[in-house]
């Protein structure tokens, strides 16, 4: 699926530059959209391990922390999924054991596949949740924001570059074509050597600025990946801080770990 | 005095300058006057009930709602389940979202059937979808989603209505924050969901619309308010010049008490102005009642100056004018002080505005005061002494002012009867007195807020419509505040507010509750098949913590914030009224605090919660005589847990409580200032408690007839008191002034004295009376209770004293001849004289 949008991809790139010469927004530099396309195929390995500590801070300045472990494996349109995701809940400690299970749709329409285990319950139970807007795991970043959002469903704009300590730094303007979207348009920093984005801003249907989302970005084995992420509602005061730690790459994780099965067991 | 008055006619052209000098001074600084609409500066700003209504709102978020509802009861197109209501819904629901002003940053921000998520429970888990993402189309698709809604108990009663035939859309509004922006703000999301209603109903959909909420109340009650004011200003103006006219029948008679009036209400509120105190609801009141009071001091000086005119064959406007001063400034004075005494008592009042009311009021009747003994003379004595043809010719025929003109016959016969029938006064009097005094032992205290509007306006209607069909709008809060993190997980904590909800929604007028013991309740229920009697709170407290992190994955972060707080140490059970009088809402209270003394205990040592403590000592005072239990904050319980009572319904209380007891204070203050004042002007303390015994009988009458006919003491009423008592003292103080004339002329005989008495103040008491009762009158038009309520009191009240003044007062003085009034040694019974009508004549011969 990815390679035949790649090819896609190329195919309306090439349309585009022959047919639409103002496609360039700023001269000498690619447009938005190739911009776009270039970000998206960025390289994000196959798998992935991690662990993370969530800090939640409400906007009286009360905090709720959660350390988490996560695999993530890459499925890239087989079985129509573009990933599988587990999730271990260490702590706090009336939650230990809890894990969460999350089969990513290719379809970006259609409703993710989630599976809960609640260990005081002793029952793993199936969530069908319908609606993207909904928080993911209590935070900031809500479903729609995790979901591989296709360059089709916005247009972009180069609407200008910026130089930071030398290096240079691409502000795209994502605007969603349909009607309606949860946000009216994205901000986007894109770093224009390894194509990260260290910012995103996020404007409300009311066009006001809603979210900041920065990130701080390491290398990790020739994969860019997330070191801190920090989302700021700025309508609500709310705020999101993940730290990202032990980052293994293509560890070849097993399909079995990605099971109903396996969130009974805890922490493979 | 002669050469004060001398003076002010010598430099006549001065004083007239230096009025209208300092008149464009004031007149200057009313530009700069401002308006202050929020209904929360009522309750004074360190109040510890409302600062403790404050931290709650602000620790779980709770904003002020606006509420629409629209009502389909057509059974034919299934109530509201069909797609053009539910398509409204939608559509509105967007619109509001979208409205600046309007706190929504997701669509569920706004409540309503077309935003909210339903979590249901599945064979093997749960879903979480919209109830609608398009209004559904097909007849399975309409009665599935009525099914869904019906399904779960908490959005019957709160979305949707139990029958089916009304939803809601509720939306939290971003504070005014006290700004003149935010305030505007407001007003303009009520007037856009207006119009979006109107324009349906233009289109002609067959369905009903209401708007309800704290929010809408707000912005009808600052637009009412504007609305009276537009009508009063000109209609008291009407009645006032009418009056004057009927009076006088002549231009000066009407042009210059006017003047007075309006030069007073340009100086008070440019002294506002000035100082930066700013309109409130009630000041708005404040042109109209010194309208109607200021009018009284050119009212008898007038008087006695027709008289003195009239009675003189060939009168010279000098010594008519020095005639009508050297007799009246005294009583002006006098009458001036005590009116404002009666409204400076309101500075005992808790609530800034009513105390700003009070404070420039009197500074207005002062103004009036100074205006009417400057401007009177100066100008009067610049005019022709003349009397109108028909005043003149009647005089003329009769040579007796008793009876010039039809009032002064009327009063005559009436002061002689009062004079030859003092038993039948007294025996009146007493029963009155006596039937009234039953009535104030029924008298009880009930406001509401939702009564202040009028039975018609849209408002009313549309709060009665969604109480009835809905939960209620009213809330009230119970705040469980614990002394660390994760209290909140213990499934015994969650169980007793389980109760307390299932307790208090016995009530009938309570229409629902929410606490997080429902979520949790509905959770359990879900995550174990959707089965009906797993709907109650589990036993563990880690699935508890567990529930709540499952919740954290299917909504937002701020899910929770009304009912617990981010740490979990704090809860809020919120209880909605359907009722907001405070007689319904004080026994929700007790049946809350009822059940927390029982299940939660009270620490006798704990941190105390009475906020009645800190209370100034007058409302203290007024709260001791009304026998009003203080409002309390909430208290330590023996389970390890602070609770507290807030929300609106709660915030009612209180402010019923500050206002009445307040009230009563400054009614037994103003009593107190105008037996003090009168006692110094007759300078006899027996004046004094005879001044005070008519108008005292007249606040045991009105009160005393609120209790026989069952009409409940509210705000606005409460504070009609010290008026009456500031502006009926006028009418006693005139009366015995001229009583005592009439002795020190040499009448000694009752009868004569009094019809003498009624003939000359009689007639401008008479008169008085009728401009302020027409002015209060007018307030009946309004479209607001308390406004109706106050002109109602006012102008029943007015015409009490009017008539106490004239048949109790006289009674008394008859009967008792006290010395004060007739001269240390009890004279030799006084010669039967009738020819009073000669006497006063002669008496006007020695001016």
């Amino acid at each position: 699926m990815k390679t035949i949008g790649l090819w896609i991809g190329f195919g309306l790139l090439v349309l585009s530059a022959v047919s639409l010469a103002s496609a360039q927004e700023i001269p000498g530099e690619p447009s938005g959209r190739e911009i776009a396309v270039m970000v998206d195929e960025r390289e994000d390995g196959d798998d992935q391990i991690s662990e993370a500590v969530w800090t939640l801070t409400n906007s009286g300045g009360k905090t709720r922390t959660r350390h988490t472990l996560r695999y993530w494996k890459d499925y890239e349109g087989r079985e129509g999924l573009s990933s599988k995701s587990f999730v271990y809940f260490e702590s706090p400690p009336d939650v230990k054991d809890t894990t969460f299970l999350n089969w990513s749709q290719e379809d970006a329409e259609a409703d993710d596949d989630q599976w809960i285990y609640l260990p005081a319950l002793r029952k793993v139970r199936r969530i069908a949740s319908g609606d993207k807007e909904n928080s993911f795991m209590g935070s900031d970043i809500i479903y729609d924001d995790m979901a591989d959002r296709e360059v089709e469903e916005d247009t972009h704009k180069l609407l200008r570059v910026e130089q930071d300590n030398g290096t240079k730094f691409y502000v795209l303007e994502s605007t969603p074509t349909k009607e309606n979207y949860i946000y009216s348009k994205k901000l986007r920093w894109i770093n224009a050597e390894n194509l990260t984005e260290p910012k995103i801003e996020f404007y409300d249907r009311k066009d006001r600025l809603l979210k900041i989302w920065t990130t701080e970005w390491t290398q990790i084995e020739g994969i860019w990946t997330w070191k801190r992420t920090v989302v700021e509602n700025q309508l609500t005061g709310h705020k999101t801080q993940l730290d990202i730690s032990n980052v293994r790459f293509n560890q070849g994780l097993k399909e079995s770990i990605f099971t109903e099965r396996s969130l009974r067991k805890g922490a493979p | 005095m002669d050469s004060i008055f001398r003076g002010l006619i010598r430099f006549r052209f001065l004083v007239i300058a230096a009025v209208l000098g300092v008149t464009l001074a004031a007149a200057m600084q009313l530009q700069y006057l401002r308006f202050e609409s929020d209904a929360e500066s009522m309750i004074p700003p360190n109040d510890p009930v409302l600062h403790y209504n404050d931290v709650v709102e602000e620790r779980f978020g709770m904003l002020d709602l606006i509420i629409v509802g629209v009502l389909n009861d057509n059974p034919q197109e299934n109530g509201v389940f069909n797609p053009r209501t539910l398509g409204i819904v939608k559509e509105f629901s967007e619109k509001i979202a979208l409205l600046p002003g309007i706190k929504a940053v997701r669509d569920e921000d706004v409540t309503s059937v077309a935003t909210m998520d339903n979590i249901t429970g599945t064979s093997d888990g749960m879903a979480v979808d919209p109830f609608m993402e398009e209004p559904p189309r097909s007849a399975a698709a309409l009665a599935a989603l009525q099914d869904a809604l019906f399904d779960n108990a908490m959005f019957v009663d709160w979305v949707v209505s139990r029958d089916g035939t009304g939803l809601l859309i509720m939306a939290r509004m971003e504070s005014s924050e006290g700004t003149l922006e935010g305030v505007a703000r407001r007003s303009a999301i009520y007037r856009t969901i207006r119009d979006m209603i109107r324009e349906k109903e233009a289109a002609g959909v067959p369905e009903q619309f209401h708007i309800a909420g704290r929010g809408a109340m707000e912005v009808t009650f600052s637009e009412d308010a504007r609305g009276d004011m537009e009508l009063f200003m000109p209609l008291v103006l009407c009645i006032v010049l009418g009056t004057l006219y009927l009076t006088y029948r002549s231009l000066r008679g009407v042009l210059l008490p006017l003047a007075v009036v309006i030069i007073s209400v340009i100086w008070s509120m440019g002294l506002m102005a000035w100082l930066g105190v700013p309109m409130y609801f009630i000041s708005t009141m404040m042109p109209v009642t010194l309208m109607a009071i200021g009018v009284a001091y050119g009212i008898h000086i007038l008087s006695r100056y027709y008289d003195e005119i009239l009675s003189q064959a060939e009168p010279d406007a000098n010594t008519a004018v020095m005639a009508a001063m050297r007799e009246m400034w005294k009583p002006v004075v006098f009458t001036a002080l005590t009116t404002a005494a009666g409204f400076l008592s309101f500075l005992t009042a808790a609530m800034v505005p009513i105390r700003y009311f009070g404070l420039f009021t009197s500074v207005g009747v002062l103004a009036e005061m100074i205006v009417s003994l400057t401007l009177f003379p100066a100008v009067l004595s610049l005019l022709p002494p003349t009397a109108s043809r028909s005043l003149r010719s009647q005089m003329n025929r009769s040579r007796d002012l008793a009876t010039t003109g039809w009032v002064a016959r009327a009063l005559s016969s009436l002061g002689r009867g009062v004079a030859r029938r003092p038993l039948l006064v007294w025996s009146i009097a007493v029963g009155t007195m006596l039937t009234c005094l039953i009535g104030l032992q029924r008298l009880y205290i009930d406001s509401s807020w939702i009564d202040v509007f009028h039975q018609q306006s849209p408002i009313r209607i549309g709060d009665e419509v969604l109480r009835e069909k809905f939960q209620g709008t009213l809330p009230i809060y119970v705040a469980i505040e614990g002394h660390e993190p994760d209290l909140l997980k213990d499934p015994d904590l969650l169980r007793k507010l389980d109760r307390l909800q299932a307790e208090v929604e016995q009530d009938p007028i309570v229409g629902g509750s929410l606490s997080i013991a429902e979520f949790i309740k509905r959770m359990n229920r879900v995550m174990n098949e959707d089965r009906k009697e797993m709907e109650v709170i589990p036993d563990s407290r880690d699935l508890i913590a567990q529930y709540l992190l499952l919740y954290s994955f299917s909504g937002d972060p701020d899910d929770f914030d009304e009912v617990v707080d981010y740490d979990y140490q704090h809860a809020n059970v919120s209880f909605f009224l359907r009722s907001d009088h405070s007689s319904d809402i004080e026994r929700v209270i007790d049946r809350i605090q009822d059940f927390v003394v029982r299940e939660f205990g009270t620490e006798e040592n704990g941190a105390d919660g009475q906020a009645g403590e800190h209370d100034p000592l007058t409302v203290q005072f007024g709260r001791w005589l009304a026998g009003i239990t203080p409002t309390v904050i909430g208290w330590e319980t023996k389970s390890g847990f602070w609770i507290g009572f807030a929300g609106q319904g709660y915030m009612s209380n209180r402010f019923s409580e500050l206002v009445v007891s307040g009230q009563l204070t400054s009614l037994v203050t103003s009593l107190l200032a105008v037996f003090l004042l009168t006692s110094c002007m007759f300078r006899s303390v027996v004046a004094g408690l005879i001044n005070i015994i008519p108008i005292s009988a007249v606040m045991v009458f009105s009160f005393g007839l609120m209790g026989l006919l069952g009409i409940p003491l509210e705000v606005g009423k409460s504070m009609t008191a010290s008026m009456v008592i500031g502006i009926g003292i006028d009418y006693t103080i005139h009366f015995l002034n001229k009583y005592q004339l009439k002795t020190e002329d040499g009448l000694l005989d009752p009868e004569a004295i009094t019809v003498a008495t009624m003939a000359t103040s009689g007639k401008a008491i008479f008169f008085n009376a009728a401009v302020v009762i027409g002015g209060f009158l007018v307030f009946l038009t309004s479209n607001f209770k308390p406004n109706f309520y106050l002109g109602a009191m006012m102008a029943l009240n007015m015409g009490a004293c009017l008539l106490a003044s004239m048949t109790l007062l006289p009674a008394i003085l008859n009967t008792f001849k006290p010395r004060f009034v007739y001269g240390p040694t009890p004279s030799p019974a006084p010669p039967l004289r009738t020819d009073y009508a000669v006497s006063t004549l002669q008496e006007k011969e020695t001016v």
